[in-house]
């Protein structure tokens, strides 16, 4: 006689998208977390100008000239946001989405690696030249590397 | 009305007709949607904002769920790479009898995993397999006060009765259990 075990694995023939999705999302947490927070304050201020200027995701798709698929996929927080549409949606929504720190602690800890960045040619992944240049930014003073 | 496989040989999920992912897809797609999660608690708003959680914002608690959300996930990740028998041991540890005062594991019980307000709702049978029913973000003590949560205990209750027609457990054992 079967147990409900072997009953319940039988009649479970397919299995669930889960642990696919979950991995690709673990494998992506890094940034699809900032995508999640730039994505609430996105949806915050479209509800806090839903008053004043009757702002919709609609609206906002609208203005930036994408289809309002796109904008709710961005939404949504699963989208990989370039800086050009980010800085679309800061201008039309009068926010700052993403901001770069520059303080001392994080500097020092890129100044070691920065210091021989080396340029690698993407199409072929080969290494065509290495060279560093000095940046100065009030008192600080490191080197990294530039690919034009 | 389908049963689904998760990973291993314990781990199952209710696929519910007319819906395109099964429930624990469905759930942890949802936990970890902003869109969803900022309609979700500017409904709820009031529930957050009574004392109990702190009077958290909206943002923050989006942030805890998204946050609350993956560990889960990630333990449940790991868990899936595991043997059968630490699979076992692992949801054990993981789910929880719904009515806390219980404490005899019966034949099909009504379980939960928790995770701050996050729960995964799920019946237990025969003591070494779990099938997912749905899950809720419980902000409120009983799950009838809101009806979100109210509708997850009629889940159970509708896959308790289709396990049981479709003959998959024994109608003998069976021990019917009522949220207080």
């Amino acid at each position: 006689m079967k147990t409900a075990q072997e009953r319940i694995q039988k009649t479970a023939r397919i299995t669930s998208k889960w642990l696919e999705e979950a991995k690709l999302r673990q494998d992506n947490k890094a940034w699809t977390k900032q995508s999640f927070r730039i994505a609430v304050r996105i949806l915050r201020e479209i509800r806090n100008q839903k008053e004043s200027n009757r702002m919709t995701q609609k609206k906002l798709a609208e203005a930036m000239e994408v289809s309002p698929q796109y904008i709710n996929k961005v939404v949504k927080g699963k989208e990989n946001l370039t800086l050009e549409t980010i800085c679309k949606i800061e201008q039309i929504l009068g926010i700052k989405l993403i901001e770069v720190p520059f303080d001392k602690s994080s500097m020092a800890i890129k100044m070691t690696e920065f210091a021989s960045y080396s340029i690698v040619k993407r199409t072929n992944a080969k290494l065509i030249t290495s060279e560093s240049w000095e940046y100065n930014h009030s008192d600080l003073s490191y080197a990294t590397g530039t690919n034009g | 009305m389908d049963i689904v496989s998760i990973f291993g040989k314990n781990l199952f999920s209710i696929k519910y007709p007319g819906e395109s992912k099964d429930e624990f897809n469905r759930i942890f797609n949802s936990w970890q949607d902003a869109e969803y999660l900022e309609e979700f608690f500017e409904n709820n708003k009031e529930d957050i904002n009574n004392g109990f959680w702190n009077n958290i914002s909206v943002e923050d608690a989006i942030l805890e769920t998204y946050q609350c959300a993956r560990e889960l996930e990630s333990k449940l990740i790991e868990l899936s790479k595991k043997s059968e028998q630490e699979q076992l041991l692992g949801l054990d540890s993981i789910f929880k009898l719904l009515h806390d005062s219980q404490s005899q594991i019966f034949t099909l019980d009504r379980s939960k995993a928790k995770l701050t307000w996050l729960r995964i709702y799920a019946l237990r049978v025969d003591k070494n397999t779990f099938i997912v029913t749905g899950g809720a973000i419980k902000l409120t003590q009983k799950m009838q006060d809101r009806e979100h949560t109210n509708k997850e205990l009629q889940n159970l209750e509708t896959c308790r009765n289709f396990l049981i027609e479709q003959g998959i457990v024994d109608v003998e054992g069976i021990i019917e259990e009522f949220e207080i």
